[in-house]
């Protein structure tokens, strides 16, 4: 399944969006695809999950942060799409 | 052993009407209860100016304080505070820039430089080291922020010397003209230029040859380089180095809380032309740092081809740049450039300008301004040519930018209509992030000691959409969620302690605070390195409570109270659009967050007046019978 992951103030990341093409619709999987992409901004998918926000955005454009969801194990349905940028909020690591 | 450390020891007192000036010790007993610049200030306000002070007279007193953190080397330890009775608001002004200003002060020996009175002709102030002299500016009068600063250092012969200005603006009276630190760095809200140039001041340059002493150099060294680590790891670092705080337009956009044409919706069509992004992959040139800092985050543009093609300037922020786009309607980034940058040169308050000007649009649109009452200027949504004259014109009080120069509420009042329209908070007018899509920053715009402002609170957490985290750090699953309103007020009062320490250490909000890279427990740690004095987290937190409720002091001894910690109505009634999908139908719920603020923060439910037992918990009781006097309600 392909699904659409766009990129919100990601330093390194020219483009605003790219399409990524997963075997299962989980985020987790989108994810792993990411860091297989983009290596240097996203270098393991634990990384990616703890230093950025990561959103699913309906076709509506409605947006819920993953973290409500299922976290990494939340499933995608068609028409959806991942948002992914820097923390809005503080952002600094949990001790 | 020097008698003080971290702090210069001195407080550098100017009588502009009688032509002298004084230095005298600082006090110990406000170190102890008010750690620093912003603290600095409103606890002498509270003290100097009393209630029913006109702004404009001799009796207002202008503050400029700087922190005990200043010019140690801290990171990001550079800003400063600039105080008085604002002139727009006629409650506290206060406003904090960063620069190169706030350290030299240090260096020259003084924590605070205290204006008073008014004087006779034009002057600026020279202060080098413990001179001090007053110097007819008759010739800088009506030059702009650049030209003024470039003159000083010219005719002082010293291109280090630090210069703050204000443009002609504030030598015209718009009542929020700022106070300007090398060039563009703007202590701009509430008016603070219109008070320094009231005072007959173009200028104050200051040079400084002294050091700031360490209480414990080990201790310290090893707590700057946790501090740096901790920024430079920070997932916010690179955005942030790249884009300032320009990055968040579009998250803001995408949540439906960008506030477009006006606050009548929350999604900006134009958002990606006018983004930060757009600014770093085409305008951007450079970055620029504030005094000892570590995040650059500040940027030179430059327009390279077009209609402006040729011009450059540094900045904008966040609220510029939506402020001049999505407020007003205008979808031309450039145009955005050149408004920040005119503001920037004229001296004025970029917010409360866009306030203005985006009011004066939407009563036009609505049919209620005509253009033969705004000097037939056609004040359609968007409009370049209206927009970069408006802004001319209100920084000379020439025809209908006479009217806008007093401010949204008193032009609403002037005008006879759109008063209910007029977005400001206690005359401030507020910023660029809808309330009705973050619950937590407009309790901070309805509460904030300077108005509708969202700088004394910040409370960023609510952003974050962990409720179990929100549980834990404030038992409220519902903080961390920004459509709620439940734990709320909690929540405020808990970020506006922070913020009050984080300006009374004059460190930068956007990094000691928004990147939670100091707490009450490091500030603490990072305070007693410098200063020798012991503060625990506790304490810091309870030094933030005292100048918040300070500042609250000097609010009600004005007569506010608790129907002025208000939003305009259009927050209040009016539901966001279904087009701002992720804040549709929200609307501000003040009642039920006010009602919580005030149980928090221990002030009467009825009045807004902190209680008596607190006041005698922060050792505010000695103010009992000075509120007496103005008839203020009092209860247990
Ligand atoms: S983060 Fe930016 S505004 Fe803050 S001190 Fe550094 S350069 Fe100045």
């Amino acid at each position: 399944m392909k699904f659409r992951v766009k990129f919100l103030g990601i330093p390194g990341i020219r483009l605003s969006y790219i399409e990524v093409e997963v075997e299962k619709p989980r985020v987790r999987e989108v994810v792993d695809q990411l860091c297989k992409t983009f290596p240097e901004v996203f270098p393991s998918p634990s990384a990616t999950f703890q230093r950025f926000l990561i959103l699913v955005e309906d076709q509506k454009g409605k947006t819920t942060n993953i973290r409500l969801k299922n976290g990494s194990d939340t499933l995608l349905k068609e028409n959806e799409s991942l948002v992914i940028m820097p923390p809005l909020t503080g952002g600094r690591k949990k001790s | 052993m020097p008698e003080y450390y971290g702090y210069a020891g001195r407080v550098l007192r100017i009588d502009l009407s009688r032509e002298k000036y004084h230095i005298q010790p600082l006090e110990k007993e406000l170190i102890a209860g008010y750690l620093g610049g912003r603290g600095f200030n409103s606890k002498r306000l509270m003290d100097e100016v009393p209630g029913g002070t006109d702004p404009l007279g001799p009796e207002n007193r202008l503050m400029f304080a700087t922190g005990p953190l200043v010019g140690t080397g801290f990171p990001t330890a550079s800003r400063f505070n600039v105080s008085a009775k604002s002139p727009l608001t006629g409650i506290l002004g206060d406003s904090n820039a960063g620069g190169h200003f706030s350290a030299e002060m240090k260096y020259a020996g003084y924590d605070q430089i205290i204006l008073e009175g008014i004087s006779k002709n034009l002057v600026y102030i020279f202060i080098d080291d413990d001179d001090v002299s007053l110097i007819n500016a008759g010739h800088l009068s009506g030059m702009d922020v650049y030209e003024t600063t470039k003159a000083v250092k010219e005719e002082i012969g010293d291109r280090s010397v630090q210069v703050c200005a204000v443009g002609p603006a504030a030598e015209n009276g718009v009542k929020y003209a700022g106070v300007f630190a090398n060039l563009m760095r703007a202590a701009a809200r509430t008016g603070m230029g219109t008070v320094m140039a009231g005072k007959g001041v173009k200028a104050i340059a200051i040079r400084g040859s002294k050091s700031v002493e360490i209480a414990h150099p080990g201790k310290f060294e090893r707590l700057v380089e946790k501090f740096e680590e901790d920024v430079y790891n920070h997932p916010q670092y690179w955005p942030r180095r790249i884009m300032g705080t320009t990055r968040i337009l579009l998250p803001l956009n995408m949540g439906g809380f960008l506030p477009t044409r006006h606050f009548t919706t929350g999604v900006f069509e134009h958002a990606e032309e006018v983004s930060g992004e757009k600014l770093a992959k085409e305008y951007n040139v450079k970055t620029r740092a504030c005094f000892s800092c570590i995040l650059p985050c500040s940027r030179f543009w430059v327009i390279k081809k077009g209609r402006y093609r040729g011009k450059y300037g540094e900045g904008p922020e966040y609220e510029p740049l939506s402020a001049f786009t999505a407020r007003v309607g205008n979808p031309d980034v450039e145009v955005a450039l050149i408004a920040n940058d005119m503001c920037n040169r004229l001296g004025l308050d970029v917010l409360s300008t866009a306030e203005c000007i985006s009011w004066a649009m939407e009563c036009y649109e609505r049919g209620w301004l005509t253009r033969d009452m705004a000097d037939g200027l056609d004040l359609s949504w968007g409009n370049a040519e209206t927009i970069l004259t408006l802004i001319e014109k209100i920084s000379k009080r020439e025809g209908f930018g006479d009217i806008l120069a007093d401010g949204v509420k008193k032009a609403s009042e002037k005008l006879g209509f759109g008063q209910e329209i007029a977005l400001h908070v206690k005359g401030l007018e507020i910023i660029q992030a809808d309330p009705r899509g973050l619950k937590g920053y407009g309790l901070g715009y309805a509460v904030a000691s300077r108005g509708g402002d969202h700088l004394r609170s910040e409370p960023f957490f609510e952003l974050s959409d962990d409720p179990e985290r929100g549980k834990e750090l404030f038992g409220i699953p519902e903080t961390a969620l920004r459509l709620e309103y439940k734990g709320k007020g909690k929540l405020v009062s808990f970020f506006e302690d922070w913020c009050a320490i984080t300006d009374a250490l004059e460190v930068c909000k956007n990094v000691g605070e928004n990147m939670e890279v100091l707490p009450f427990d490091l500030a603490g740690e990072v305070m007693h390195a410098a200063t020798g004095f012991k503060f625990t987290a506790d304490e810091m937190r309870r030094a933030g409570e005292r100048i918040v409720t300070v500042e609250r002091l000097f609010l009600v001894r004005e007569g506010i109270r608790r129907k002025d910690d208000t939003l305009p109505k259009r927050f209040l009634e009016e539901p966001m659009p279904e087009e701002a999908v992720n804040s549709a139908g929200s609307i501000f719920e003040l009642e039920p967050m006010l009602n919580e603020y005030y149980t928090e923060r221990d002030w009467d439910l009825e009045t807004g007046v902190p209680s008596v037992s607190k006041l005698k918990t922060l050792g505010l009781d000695g103010y009992i019978e000075e509120l007496k006097r103005f008839d203020v309600p009092l209860r247990e």
